[in-house]
């Protein structure tokens, strides 16, 4: 049940970031609103890479918090998403 | 049986749930996927058409992902419920399976008393508790309908006949008197210990073994000579046929002495005739009786100011080296107290080893319920033996040989018969011809026996009934 649950919190997301890439394109008024909300979430994510929240772990410890390619991969990963979402509602709205 | 249906019927119940949640996720999972794709794969419609399409793909995206978090918190229970099923199935198949075996085992013991029932009557108690059937066979004990035209006797006594034969009882004692009076090297039973509460006829019972034994070695040799040293700390309390040689709790040190001066004596002449290249001389029966062991003992403290705990520790040496020793010499030691137990008695199993144990009445019981109990194979025979005894007010005894198989037996009154004897010869010959005349008919032969038996404790032979009948007048019809 774990992973219906999480496979619907990504979803409900790129449907968040399709939406607001929509409402963008078709109603340019809340333009800078929804470019507001982008940045933020875009920097909330970041915070994220930085903190290491999704980083590996082992038994005995994180492997490196250093490294940091490795605790920004889930970041790109969620990035990479949400930018394809943002693609999705602007060309769903041209 | 009934709990496992009523938790199918929970489980039941849980499953249409499963079923309804599933159906339910399914449609917000098809209403997100549509919802949100469809503006992207189908761009030519109106703006508001695509934001509606949008907006509710995305609550039901959010409503799917409501659901699997309600569903997820939902997953102990249910795997609790499926475990639970799980056990009860378990559970209920091993109950199945012991109902089963029981019926199994119930019915071969009802096959097996069926071939118990066709023994002989005498035979079937014995194979029944053997088998643990005692519960599905009552033991033969019914007194036998008396034949027809004969004249029964009083229905106490008859019972009393019945189930305390003298004979039997005797047999036992005869044959074990019968080994102790052989030579040493061809006797089995070589030492005796003897327990038994207050008033349960010990002090009688070795009375008749002496008197018997006594017997049998004149009559396997008629030159022979018996010592006896009786130690009795409480004479003149115990009734014995001799007068004892040692009296008192002062003297019990001195017996045991004498004894074991006895013992050194025997053995240096024997060593002196290996000495010389003779045969070991022949000894004189000497036979050490110990009284009221438990007293002299004390669980290891002595008794009072006359004994001490040093004399006690003493005495218990003595007593094992001449239990250990003294057979070889022709000497046979008796030891008479009331607790079989090791802790009372002081003796460890092994060192009444070479002992016949005769433990009386309920004091025999509780050494059965003891766990030191050597014979555990057969406890429940014998205490089941030692109950019918005990119920019917009879003296019995469990008699331990220190080779073969333990056994239960009921012992005569000895001395009660003797005090009805004591009470003058007249009064049983008066009791016998009132009987006679109380009768409608004269009684056989047979009946004047069992009637004298129930008045003196013993039966009477061919020729001292005879006599008897002779006397009464009786002419028995041919």
């Amino acid at each position: 049940m774990k992973t219906l649950f999480y496979g619907g919190l990504l979803f409900s997301g790129y449907a968040l970031f399709q939406g607001l890439g929509f409402i963008a394109k078709a109603y340019p008024v809340t333009s800078s609103g929804v470019s507001l909300v982008i940045f933020l979430s875009f920097t909330i994510l970041l915070i994220f890479g930085f903190n290491n929240l999704c980083g590996y772990y082992r038994n005995d410890g994180y492997i490196d918090r250093t490294q940091t390619i490795i605790s920004f991969a889930p970041v790109f990963a969620l990035g990479s998403l949400i930018v394809v979402a943002i693609i999705s509602g602007i060309y769903a709205a041209s | 049986m009934q709990q496992a249906d009523i938790f199918g019927l929970i489980k039941w119940q849980f499953h249409e749930q499963f079923t309804k949640e599933r159906l339910l996720m399914s449609g917000f999972a098809l209403a997100a996927i549509t919802g949100t794709f469809l503006p992207v794969l189908n761009p030519r419609q109106d703006r508001l058409s695509k934001a509606i399409e949008l907006g509710y793909g995305f609550s039901s995206s959010i409503a799917f992902t409501t659901a699997a978090w309600v569903r997820q918190t939902k997953e102990r229970i249910y795997a609790s419920i499926d475990k639970s099923g799980l056990e009860i199935t378990k559970t209920t198949l091993k109950g199945r399976l012991v109902v089963a075996n029981s019926v199994e085992e119930i019915a071969a013991k009802r096959d097996l008393l069926e071939h118990i029932k066709k023994l002989p009557e005498s035979e079937q108690y014995y194979w029944a508790s053997a088998y643990g059937l005692q519960g599905l066979l009552s033991p033969p004990i019914e007194v036998e309908a008396r034949e027809e035209g004969r004249l029964a006797l009083p229905a106490a006594q008859s019972e009393f006949v019945k189930h305390s034969p003298l004979e039997p009882q005797i047999d036992w004692l005869h044959k074990l008197v019968g080994e102790m009076a052989l030579e040493p090297e061809k006797r089995k039973h070589h030492h005796l210990c003897i327990n038994g509460g207050s008033q349960s006829g010990k002090s009688t019972l070795f009375s008749c073994i002496l008197a018997l034994l006594s017997q049998a070695i004149a009559k396997l040799n008629a030159n022979s000579k018996i010592i006896i040293n009786l130690i009795d700390p409480k004479y003149p309390k115990t009734r014995w046929s001799i007068t004892p040689s040692f009296i008192g709790f002062e003297q019990v040190g001195d017996g045991i002495e004498n004894a074991v001066g006895e013992l050194e004596d025997r053995k240096l002449r024997c060593i002196e005739a290996e000495k010389n290249g003779l045969t070991h001389p022949d000894f004189d029966r000497y036979i050490l009786v110990l009284d009221e062991w438990d007293s002299i003992w004390g669980e290891g403290k002595g008794y009072g100011k006359s004994i001490s705990k040093q004399d006690a520790a003493k005495i218990r040496g003595s007593v094992l080296r001449i239990l250990k020793e003294s057979a070889a010499y022709n000497m046979t030691l008796v030891v008479i107290g009331q607790s079989p137990l090791s802790k009372t008695s002081g003796f460890s199993r092994s060192d009444l080893n070479s002992a016949t144990r005769v433990v009386l009445g309920n004091e025999a019981l509780k050494w059965t319920q003891d766990p030191g109990f050597p014979f555990n194979a057969i406890v429940s025979d014998l205490q089941e033996k030692l109950n019918y005894w005990i119920k019917k007010e009879a003296r019995c005894a469990l008699v331990c040989p220190n080779i073969g198989q333990p056994f239960v037996e009921a012992i005569p009154r000895f001395d009660e018969a003797k005090e009805s004897t004591n009470s003058g010869n007249e009064d049983w010959l008066e009791r016998i011809n009132d009987w006679i005349s109380s009768l409608e008919e004269i009684p056989t032969k047979e009946e004047v026996n069992e009637f004298y038996y129930s008045l003196m404790g013993e039966r009477l032979n061919a020729a001292q009934l005879k006599e008897l009948m002779n006397y009464l007048e009786i002419v028995e019809e041919s």
